[in-house]
């Protein structure tokens, strides 16, 4: 009879058990991920909360105020634009986002010419990092030299160039634009995965029983697709809400303050301005709703693992 | 008999245009999510290797 894993470690090969010498292993493998998780999350996170509730300007020590930062910044003459902002944009991309990749996955899980092709190319906004796409955007928004005036104004379809970026509702939708644009091969691919999972049984058996192309997508496809949908979504939300970067290179939150975000606040405040606890409370503030949305998501991964 | 055959015909006919229809239709789709999709990644790559 061969020796155990338990056994097989002791005696002349040291004093270390096998058990011992796992558990110094299982350690030693989650060091590196706990030190990630602390360093770069834990501590910063930490210190952003204490911060939320200091007066801590960059230069000079701290000093504990409790929630006058809080009562500060809900006082501050664009707060609800930003919030309003902050929702609407969300909302807008999430929602076409979803409708958008809905199609994608739908278009490419036809049999359609060069299929393998338009799945990777459709793929590619997704991987484009976001502050070069914020850049190629605001060059193709451009009102003195940017594609869309060009090409409108050579079509004879507008007079004079429209500064795209310049105007609240432009500028407002451009974000909203490019944001999809990012985006969308997300819910995309996600959604064509969930539909490859579908039995195509089911859509034949429809079909005899007479139901249309409609019928089929709300009975069986939505059905399948139901879970899927819901984590990117959830995902999609977190993300999207948390963009920096892209209003950031396109409007910088112009013109005025038509399309500020609470991210964008939070720069003003904090690099800007250098007043870092008061730029520490804006994302505290929004922090019951994205840990609201995580728990959800959460459970729910959970939930689906156990059932 | 042949009301039956005449009327399978049409419904085999209007079954392929059906699947014509929605052929070109997808396609239609495609490159239109292609063109949005690449035309500001061509304009990027057309930027990087053009003098200004």
């Amino acid at each position: 009879m061969s020796a155990t894993p338990a056994t097989a470690g002791t005696g002349a090969r040291g004093r270390l058990t096998a058990r011992h010498r796992e558990w110094l292993l299982g350690y030693a493998v989650i060091v590196p991920a706990f030190a990630f998780v602390f360093g770069l999350i834990l501590y910063p996170a930490v210190w952003g909360i204490y911060f939320a509730f200091t007066d801590k300007v960059i230069g000079r020590p701290e000093k504990f105020v409790g929630l006058t930062n809080f009562f500060w910044v809900l006082q501050w003459p664009d707060f609800g634009l930003m919030i309003v902002n902050t929702v609407v944009i969300t909302v807008l991309a999430v929602g076409i986002k979803a409708i958008v990749g809905m199609t994608m996955a739908l278009v490419l899980n036809e049999d359609i010419p060069f299929r393998s092709a338009a799945r990777a190319l459709m793929f590619l906004p997704w991987t484009v990092p976001s502050f070069v796409a914020g850049l190629i955007w605001r060059w193709l928004f451009d009102d003195q030299n940017g594609l869309f005036n060009w090409g409108l104004l050579n079509l004879g379809l507008i007079a004079a160039p429209i500064p795209w970026l310049g105007r609240p509702a432009t500028a407002f939708m451009a974000i909203v634009v490019v944001l999809v644009w990012k985006g969308f091969p997300f819910f995309g691919i996600s959604y064509l995965a969930g539909l490859q999972a579908i039995s195509t049984e089911l859509y034949e058996a429809a079909q005899v029983d007479g139901a249309n192309a409609m019928q089929r997508f709300r009975h069986i496809t939505i059905p399948g697709l139901q879970h899927v949908i819901l984590i990117t979504v959830l995902l999609s939300t977190i993300w999207t809400a948390n963009t920096f970067d892209l209003p950031f290179i396109l409007t910088g939150g112009g013109p005025g303050n038509a399309t500020e975000v609470f991210t964008l606040l939070t720069y003003q405040l904090g690099i800007q301005n250098g007043r870092v606890g008061d730029a520490a409370t804006v994302p505290i503030m929004a922090m019951p709703f994205f840990g609201a949305l995580i728990v959800v998501l959460t459970r729910y991964m959970l939930s689906r693992e156990e059932a | 008999m042949a009301t039956r055959v005449a009327t399978t015909t049409l419904h085999s006919q209007s079954l392929v245009r059906r699947k014509q229809l929605k052929k070109l239709l997808v396609s239609g789709v495609a490159l239109v999510y292609l063109f949005v999709v690449l035309l500001p990644l061509y304009w990027m790559l057309r930027s990087s290797i053009s003098e200004n």
